[in-house]
């Protein structure tokens, strides 16, 4: 469990040190509030680890466990499950660590926070969604694995996880809204770091996108469920 | 409502086979008109049903199906068509061991699997000490299980194994658990569960263990059903067919070749059942007229009616009143009467009708034979389809044989004897074949029952079809459970192999001057094959010779074999003094 978080706190040790030299003194403070750069991040980059770690867990859940698919007559969807809850805990351990963090900076949790919990459920559930897809369609072509690694990387860098949302120019701004995992970095920052509930929309856009992930994956496990042993 | 523990009604599995990856997506979306697959059917329409506290033995050559069904009976797989109806929960000694965590002990893992398995915890804490004396573990119970060596992993799997009661257990091939004790020791734990009334299926190459362990075997080819029966039949038709691939099922070229593209449908199959005569040598009972049946099994639904035609070998007129045969289907309808004493052929109408349909053959009324008059009836299958080119179209034949002054018994030992020969024929295109086997007591009669230590001699008449070089013929006893008491070959004990020319024949004698055998019923099985390749028999005949052994009136050892005890007591005093040792 140590070394689950060890890798993602090393990286946000990294990305502190290098932007708040590079990025940082470029934000006007009414962008950023001087010094709690470090929260910005933590809150943006933490979370995604477990999503990213969600994701790529799921996308091997059924290869990896081929050799009890082959022998017991479990449904697939225990080995996805099974992934699935695995990175939810190192979800909650993330919410920890992030109160930890701001207990530091001598925050303290207003009844906002309760919304976190819930979004980063919620985050999860649009994980669990696209890896029931993903997690099938891995049995039929292996390359899937690699392709999704790759994919998280530029996926992370789409969206404002690590540099600061206002730097973007207009156009790229603009589009941010569609991309799936905006409302859930969204929700998450504005409860953590200005102790607000998240607006109706951003609560529709959340569970919109966990309905269509789970819907797309359901579908997705269900026309190829018949020949996923057969491949195995 | 049948009471069947399993019930496998037309059980087929298709796999699909993609050259390319997008081929499959394609399909799944349905863009593809024609379906872009080749298929594979790992198993075509298999039916059967197994009655609880039956243990069904499986066997057939590599990648006839057996792995296949056993996953769909465990539901692993999905089936394609069909059903699988199992009434309760199946566990598969495959399926153990699987799931053994190598970080946690054996205890652990123990605990854990019977959880997995749908057992509550206190089953496991219940067992575990049973489980851990009986996988002889010992203190490496509470060790975990990456420790172990190879053999104590299986061990420990089958030692679990053995303690869980589900309806029906499933042993895959690998009995060869650990070393040859504890591998006996599993077998016959496995016998112990079979004989309490646990329902088994037992999947392996070792037809000596699967008449051991079965009563009924199944005999599955290029995935589908060969041969349904008692255990000793089918293990001794499969033995057969893997010596000189003798009735070898259309199915078999078609499936295990290549697979077939598109869905081009499949002529029906047939198979003949192996009629009464080895069941009533085991009960010890005279074999009668009137009895005397054979079936055939028509492995396919038909859509039509179909021809099986019955071919009678030209022989002379029968005297007396006309002898009739009887074709009827299950259902006790008449199909077909065949005066015996007609040369020739006679149709038989197959009506259209789900498959395993049975057609059962029997002569009427006693017919009279001179003594000695050894005919054949053959059963040979027509019909569109099922004579077509290429592979042998099954044969059966009902020996009809008369002897009604003689030995009973000996009457019936021959007609086995010439059944076995016509059954077992040599391999194709080999160039001798036994024409007569026999058994001759110390007087040189033929005879079937024999005294402990009584004289013997096996007699086995080869007959040349063409010159042939190192001719070795063997001889072998076993007893009722398939297992080999006894066996000889002519080019031991310094002999030379034989040589015949076109015509000769040779009768190859095994003379024993003291039958040490225990009383019991034993058969003959001979064979032969041409020197040095002892692994490729030429032609196998099981069941050759049926002799009884009988009880001595003044027994000197129970058992299998006399093994030349001598007993001696000695009787001695109380050593004078504790201290001496």
């Amino acid at each position: 469990m140590l070394w689950n978080i060890g890798m993602p706190l090393a990286l946000l040790v990294v990305y502190v040190v290098v932007f708040s030299a590079v990025l940082v003194p470029s934000i006007s403070p009414d962008v950023l509030e001087p010094g709690t750069f470090p929260l910005y991040l933590s809150v943006g980059f933490l979370p995604w680890t477990a999503f990213a770690d969600t994701l790529l867990r799921g996308t091997q859940a059924l290869v990896g466990n081929a050799a009890y698919l082959r022998r017991l007559p479990l449904p697939e969807r225990v080995f996805l499950g099974q992934s699935a809850v695995a990175s939810t805990i190192g979800m909650l351990v993330v919410l920890v660590l992030l109160w930890l963090l701001s207990l530091v900076w001598g925050r303290f949790p207003t009844l906002a926070w309760l919304a976190m919990p819930v979004v980063a459920f919620l985050w999860q559930a649009f994980a669990y969604g696209l890896t029931l897809a993903l997690g099938a369609l891995n049995v039929f072509f292996r390359d899937l694995t690699q392709l999704v690694t790759i994919l998280v990387q530029i996926w992370m860098w789409s969206v404002p996880v690590v540099y600061v949302e206002q730097l973007l120019p207009d156009t790229l701004r603009s589009v941010l809204p569609f991309n799936p995992v905006y409302p859930f970095l969204t929700s998450l920052r504005m409860v953590y770091l200005q102790g607000t509930f998240p607006p109706v929309e951003l609560w529709l856009a959340m569970a919109a996108w966990v309905a269509l992930a789970v819907l797309v994956g359901e579908l997705v496990l269900h026309l190829v469920q018949p020949e996923i042993r057969d491949a195995l | 409502m049948s009471t069947a523990l399993l019930e496998v009604d037309g059980a087929s599995k298709r796999f699909k086979l993609y050259d390319r990856a997008r081929d499959r997506v394609a399909d799944w979306l349905h863009l593809a008109r024609p379906p872009r697959y080749r298929e594979f059917w790992a198993l075509r329409d298999v039916s059967f049903q197994v009655q609880p506290g039956e243990s069904v033995g499986v066997v057939g050559p590599n990648g006839a199906g057996k792995s296949t069904l056993l996953k769909l009976i465990s539901g692993v797989l999905p089936l394609t068509s069909g059903k699988v109806h199992l009434r309760g929960q199946v566990l598969s000694l495959l399926e153990l061991g699987t799931g053994f965590n190598p970080a946690l002990s054996g205890r652990e893992n123990v605990a854990q699997s019977a959880a997995l398995l749908g057992y509550d915890r206190s089953f496991a804490a219940r067992h575990a000490e049973t489980i851990r004396d009986f996988a002889e573990l010992g203190s490496f119970f509470e060790r975990p299980v990456r420790e172990y060596s190879s053999g104590m992993f299986v061990r420990l799997a089958f030692s679990l194994f053995s303690v869980m009661q589900p309806e029906l257990f499933v042993v895959d091939e690998a009995l060869a658990v650990g070393d040859l004790r504890f591998a006996a020791k599993a077998v016959a734990r496995i016998r112990e569960m079979a004989a309490q009334g646990t329902t088994l299926l037992f999947v392996s190459h070792d037809l000596h263990l699967v008449t051991q362990l079965c009563t009924r075997a199944l005999w599955l080819h290029g995935g589908s059903l060969q041969m349904d029966g008692p255990a000793a039949d089918v293990t001794r038709a499969y033995r057969q067919f893997t010596v000189t691939g003798a009735s070898r099922p259309r199915a078999v070229s078609g499936a295990a070749a290549a697979p077939e593209s598109g869905s081009e449908a499949p002529p029906p199959r047939l198979c003949l059942g192996g009629g009464w005569y080895p069941l009533e040598a085991y009960a010890g009972e005279v074999f009668r007229w009137g009895r005397a049946g054979a079936e055939v099994v028509v492995m396919d639904a038909l859509s039509t009616p179909r021809v099986v035609e019955l071919d009678i070998e030209p022989g002379p007129r029968l005297p007396g009143p006309p002898v009739r045969l009887h074709a009827t289907s299950g259902g006790g309808v008449v199909l077909a009467e065949l005066p015996l004493d007609a040369r020739g052929t006679c149709p038989v109408m197959v009506p259209a009708g789900p498959a395993g349909q049975r057609v059962q053959v029997r002569a009427s009324i006693l017919p009279s034979i001179a003594p000695g008059d050894h005919r054949q009836l053959n059963l040979r299958l027509l019909g569109a389809g099922w004579a077509g080119a290429g592979p042998p179209t099954p044969t059966a034949s009902l020996p009809l044989i008369q002897d009604p002054e003689g030995d009973q018994d000996l009457a019936h030992a021959t007609r086995m004897m010439h059944a076995a020969l016509q059954g077992c024929p040599p391999a194709p295109g080999a160039p001798a074949r036994i024409t007569n086997v026999r058994l001759l007591n110390a007087l040189g009669a033929p005879a079937t029952a024999f005294r402990p230590y009584d004289g013997l001699v096996a007699e086995v008449v080869i007959s040349a079809d063409r010159d042939v070089q190192d001719l070795v013929t063997g001889v072998q006893v076993r007893d009722l459970f398939d297992r080999r008491v006894w066996a000889g070959r002519s080019d031991w004990q310094g002999r030379q192999p034989l040589a015949l020319k076109a015509g000769e024949r040779a009768t190859v004698s095994f003379r024993t001057d003291r039958l040490i055998l225990g009383d019991g019923w034993y058969q003959i099985t001979a064979r032969w094959h041409l020197y040095p390749h002892e692994m490729e028999p030429l032609q196998w005949v099981d069941g050759a010779w049926t002799f009884e052994v009988l009880p001595s009136e003044h027994p000197t050892f129970l058992g299998l074999a006399d093994l030349g005890w001598h007993y001696e007591a000695h009787v001695w005093e109380q050593p004078a003094t504790e201290a001496d040792d």
